[in-house]
């Protein structure tokens, strides 16, 4: 054929949504050149960054040795040490209507409230869609989106890692991490794309809300929300600490943002209503909204290696409510579908732990979690996470 | 960070691409923005006509330029920015496409969306495609590859086998193969 006439057809050839792709591209090039160390971005050290970073580092020596902390006796208001009944030695049902979502080195588990458990397969980091109906995990390279049988309905591939899977709200997005990039991918496996780059790997979460807003940290600590459809943001709070977790109200009013030094509530547009820092020696773990209210339930635990954990109920006044206490390490906390319950992964003990909120002495505990969930090892099993306390399928 | 606002990339338009890249290499945002708004288009539309699936063109573009700033310090200014990109991209999209080929991507085409609404808010569109899509894909990814570099990019037999790293016997067969097929697809005669 005549070379011109294939030059010409190639130039004419329509590629779809070019003007977004070039917008969206631009964007992800600039941030990604703005929010990279050298080689990536290699500008020379200013005088004034200089400056800055020894002043940062007096104010941490001031830190360090003021007397910080020295106030904190009582910080903690009730001491609420529920009376222990003897742990059951299976998990024979859940206290609460809904499925739990477990993964395990085998890979994610469903429980039902009957006690009775599917394995779904061999991926990992699963998450519930809103209400239930699916599953999406990943594989070193995949994400999937599984019925609550196992059976697998879409998935898309990616080059290097994929992680931190969160479905929206209204079911209609999937977004989750690639390698430094946030992306986010259609509830129907449909229509993948890249959204922001660099991003720390901190699972993002979905505003409730009409729009898809989706917040999520960049590598330097902020909180940034966006939306994403229209790739405009909303709000990025200022640098700070790394969180590790961020979790959104059901009504899309309050964003818990996880440190290990604090504890954060925001309001929609990304201003902080109230904070809880942690007392000198100790730091936050898991952490969660109780559902239906203003409250926050988290681990704080101590950093010594044979530390205590306890898990704290927090409100914007009033001094933090001990709920419950033990040695080792408190791995999640999970609510239950009703907000009446809160499951406690105690790894250090390998038990759950179901606690009444509205009876916060009654007490469920299960002993030998890991090896239920992965049955038949020979070898001590790694104990499993928490990854979600589900609405009652297809409600 | 998610708006785009008005850059100093104005000033470098009528700038050599020497004096961006220098620029680029001492750090500055509106150099790189500058080099991005001269190469995207081919990049992208490259990268879509040898994959045939946007997003994944998109996905190659954008990669291909964090991968090119990101050794950007190491390149030698002398030379052209434009086939140094231009490798990655064809690479990426080449690998890419036997990934695909090589592996289901998407399993069931059943509606598995969870939602209580039936209408996706901002579904995203799907492309249609066109003559010269047709017939490309009637082509390998590899040979898709050259015919690009060649038609649409304007490389030369010789640019094309280093770029590739294929001896440029391979390259004037691939071509010669590619076109005789695009013929009978296009509905021409040489």
């Amino acid at each position: 054929m005549r070379e011109t006439l294939l030059r010409e057809k190639l130039l004419d050839a329509r590629v779809p949504d070019a003007a977004g792709a070039e917008e969206r591209g631009l964007r992800l090039v600039r941030t990604a050149y703005a929010a990279s160390p050298p080689p990536l971005r290699p500008r020379r050290r200013s005088g004034a960054r200089r400056t800055m970073q020894a002043a940062l580092a007096v104010g941490l020596l001031a830190v360090a040795i003021s007397p910080a902390g020295a106030a904190v006796r009582d910080w903690v208001g009730d001491n609420v040490d529920p009376a222990r009944e003897p742990a059951l030695p299976a998990l024979t049902s859940l206290p609460a209507a809904g499925e739990l979502l477990v993964d395990s080195a085998r890979g994610p588990w469903v429980v039902h409230e009957d006690g009775s458990k599917r394995l779904l397969g061999a991926y990992s980091q699963s998450t519930w869609s809103p209400r239930g109906l699916f599953v999406a995990a990943t594989a070193p390279d995949q994400l999937l989106a599984l019925d609550p049988q196992g059976d697998v309905r879409w998935t898309v591939t990616r080059f290097g890692s994929v992680s931190d899977p969160a479905w929206s709200p209204d079911g209609y997005r999937v977004a989750y991490l690639n390698s430094g990039t946030l992306r986010v991918v259609g509830g129907d496996g449909a229509g993948d794309r890249a959204l922001e780059r660099p991003v720390a790997p901190v699972t993002p979460a979905w505003r409730p809300g009409p729009r898809h807003v989706i917040t999520f940290v960049g590598r330097d600590g902020r909180v940034r929300a966006g939306d994403a459809d229209r790739g405009t943001e909303i709000f990025a709070t200022a640098p700070g600490p790394l969180p590790t977790a961020l979790a959104w109200s059901e009504d899309g009013s309050r964003l818990l943002v996880v440190e290990r030094s604090r504890i954060r509530v925001l309001d929609r547009g990304g201003a902080e209503v109230w904070s809880r820092t942690a007392p000198p020696g100790k730091e936050y773990g898991a952490a969660t909204l109780v559902p239906g209210s203003d409250r926050v339930a988290a681990v704080l635990a101590s950093r010594a290696e044979r530390g205590r954990s306890e898990l704290l109920l927090l409100g914007p006044s009033g001094r933090p409510a001990r709920l419950f206490a033990g040695p080792g390490r408190f791995s999640g906390v999970e609510p239950s579908p009703d907000g009446r319950w809160l499951l406690i992964a105690w790894q250090s003990a390998d038990q759950w732990i179901f606690l009444d909120l509205d009876d916060p002495q009654r007490v469920i505990a299960v002993a030998g979690i890991s090896a239920q969930f992965d049955p038949g090892t020979t070898s001590p099993p790694p104990f499993p996470e928490l990854a979600g306390w589900c609405c009652v399928s297809g409600g | 960070m998610w708006s785009l606002a008005d850059s100093g990339a104005a000033r470098l338009n009528g700038a050599s691409e020497r004096a961006i890249l220098r620029a680029a290499q001492d750090g500055s945002e509106a150099a790189v923005e500058e080099l991005f708004r001269r190469h995207w288009s081919a990049t992208h539309r490259a990268a879509y006509l040898i994959v045939r699936d946007g997003t994944a063109a998109e996905d190659i573009a954008q990669e291909a330029f964090l991968s090119a700033l990101a050794a950007l310090d190491r390149f030698d200014r002398r030379r052209p920015f434009a086939p140094w990109l231009h490798r990655i991209a064809v690479n990426r999209a080449i690998d890419w496409s036997r990934t695909r080929s090589a592996r289901r991507e998407v399993a069931s085409g059943e509606q598995v969306i969870d939602a209580a609404t039936e209408q996706p808010p901002g579904r995203v569109e799907l492309e249609a495609g066109g003559e010269v899509e047709a017939a490309l894909a009637g082509l390998s990814a590899e040979h898709r590859a050259v015919v690009i570099l060649r038609y649409l990019l304007d490389y030369t037999p010789g640019e094309i086998s280093r770029m590739l790293d294929l001896p440029r016997g391979t390259i004037n067969s691939r071509l010669r193969r590619a076109l005789d097929r695009l013929s009978g697809s296009l509905g021409e005669s040489s």
